[in-house]
């Protein structure tokens, strides 16, 4: 592969974009299925905001970031719950709160801010074995709860009151999701940066959803789809010197065009 | 014990209760001191204008609807938050049927299956039983032949029977169902009606529905309860129900009832 894979960096570069791809992939199955793009966007960068301001306060990135999309599912997770409740309003006013909050963090950041901008825009090429042993952590927790819990996941899409009414722990599941969430997020920040991450974890399970209607395969292509736009933008940002998290994202939403028009799904509506 | 339109059981046990119930928003509240008595077997219908307070009723008993005076019981025990998941598996919920995304990846017979998710338990996956449970109730309400389609593509009459197969595979004590035929067009609304009536029978469902086709009413519940603006204004037999000035009292509107081969219709 003409000289891509012969420098260790590289290497793991791409195993963190194989893996932090189908980890978000999969993420986003339930942000799509569940309506919680939103809530998600939300959370995502209060995770980003939240690394952001841990830097400048000296503390692990790590902490800071759950703490704040632990903060964040616990600010929005009831408001979202609420039936009949417009969440636009509310959402796009938190949503800037938390943008702002990470600018002013970048602000307070002291030095050349390499590792602030690096949030930001993302670098698989600095990605660290910490990195990497972070993201297959999340990974096993993220595949484990979708495997001891795919029942329940199944019986909350489209019919979440349904649900509810019948006994199935739907808080417990819907929560344990934010926060599952907000760990992908951090996971990922360094290696795709806080501004593309939802876009990655969306745009992939948006594609599969013009492709299939098995949840099963959904979750697999998800993982699949965003696996390959990971490595392919990875490649495109090594020949052409541009930031990986852009790249990738690019060859996400190229997928889910394509994916829209040729979508099988496309006849079926006759309703 | 065979249970028919006309013979209500009076000495059934009492299955689920409310007393002196009270619900509030704030300062605003919903339901004013509400008591209803269902006995096992029984078909109740609740009637009432809209915004009476009639969904908010029916959460009541599986602890959808927080309440804040009075007594909710069901089976003798009181309804709390500690209880409340094992309440919810003996009382399914039906709710109006709502759009949903024709892509959803879900079909006619894994939402249905859905319905025994809750009883089966966390871990476990659904084995011949569930299986069964499901396609039994598809063919209850007639959809067995549709299973494989995905839900979003059915009409919005057979998504409300599709509720109503996964409600079964519940294999409830209780049904609630919340204006089961609103939005439907008439033969659709014939086909639920005639499902919920013969599931009844053929299971001995205790039922509660809120409906706002006082015809369906008169031709399928053998008690009637009337909301008003969050207060009990009348309960009692269906056939005493049907009653012009009854009916003008609760809806404000002038009400005629008509009779026709023996059957009672209200026009207004």
């Amino acid at each position: 592969m003409d000289g891509f894979l012969q420098y260790e960096f590289l290497q793991r570069g791409l195993l963190m974009a194989l893996l932090g791809g189908s980890v978000c992939g999969v993420m986003g199955v339930f942000v799509v299925l569940w309506r919680m793009s939103l809530v998600g966007m939300c959370i995502s960068h209060a995770a980003f905001a939240g690394t952001l301001a841990a830097l400048v306060l000296g503390w692990p990135p790590l902490v800071g970031g759950v703490a704040a999309s632990l903060g964040a599912a616990a600010a929005v997770g009831p408001l979202a719950e609420r039936p009949g409740f417009s969440l636009d309003t509310a959402m796009g006013v938190i949503f800037s709160v938390v943008m702002s909050l990470a600018m002013l963090a970048l602000g307070l950041l002291p030095g050349a801010r390499v590792d602030g901008l690096n949030l930001i825009w993302g670098s698989l090429l600095t990605v660290t074995r910490a990195d990497l042993y972070l993201m297959a952590g999340t990974a096993v927790l993220l595949f484990s709860f979708i495997f001891l819990f795919y029942k329940e996941i199944q019986a909350i899409i489209g019919q979440k009151q349904s649900a509810l009414a019948s006994g199935i722990p739907v808080r417990a599941i819907y929560y344990t999701c934010l926060i599952l969430m907000g760990l992908v997020v951090v996971a990922s920040l360094k290696a795709i940066g806080g501004f593309l991450i939802f876009s990655l974890i969306v745009t992939p399970a948006a594609t599969s959803l013009q492709l299939t209607y098995s949840l099963r395969y959904m979750f697999w292509m998800s993982a699949v789809l965003g696996a390959m736009a990971s490595a392919c933008g990875l490649w495109l940002s090594f020949h052409f010197s541009v930031p990986p998290g852009a790249s990738i994202v690019f060859v996400a939403v190229m997928g889910l065009i394509t994916a829209m028009l040729f979508s099988p799904k496309k006849r079926d509506r006759t309703r | 014990m065979p249970i028919s339109k006309h013979s209500p059981d009076f000495d059934a046990p009492v299955l689920a209760e409310l007393q002196d119930v009270q619900v509030c928003c704030g300062q605003h509240c919903i339901l004013h001191d509400v008591s209803l008595s269902i006995r096992q077997g029984e078909f109740w219908s609740l009637i009432g204008p809209n915004g009476a307070g009639k969904s908010t009723l029916l959460g009541l008993f599986n602890g959808l609807t927080p309440f804040r005076g009075g007594r909710v019981a069901y089976a003798g025990q009181a309804v709390t938050a500690r209880n409340v998941r094992q309440i919810r598996l003996k009382i399914a919920h039906v709710f109006q049927v709502m759009d949903i995304d024709p892509r959803m990846p879900l079909s006619v017979y894994e939402s249905v299956l859905g319905g025994t998710y809750a009883r089966l338990g966390l871990f476990r996956r659904p084995g011949k039983r569930e299986h069964r449970l499901a396609l039994d109730a598809l063919a209850t309400v007639g959809l067995a032949d549709m299973a494989g389609q995905p839900l979003g593509q059915l009409s919005g009459g057979q998504r409300q029977r599709v509720a109503l197969a996964r409600a079964l595979a519940q294999e409830p004590e209780l049904l609630l169902l919340d204006e089961p035929t609103a939005a439907l067009d008439w033969q659709a609304q014939r086909d639920i009606l005639d499902s919920i009536a013969a599931l009844r029978h053929e299971r001995k469902l205790t039922v509660l529905m809120v409906t706002h086709d006082l015809n369906a009413v008169f031709h399928l519940a053998e008690k009637v309860a009337m909301l008003r603006d969050g207060t009990m204004l009348w309960q009692g037999k269906a056939e005493a129900a049907m009653q012009p000035d009854l009916l003008e009292a609760l809806y404000q509107v002038p009400i005629v009832v008509a009779e026709h081969n023996g059957r009672k219709a209200a026009l207004f």
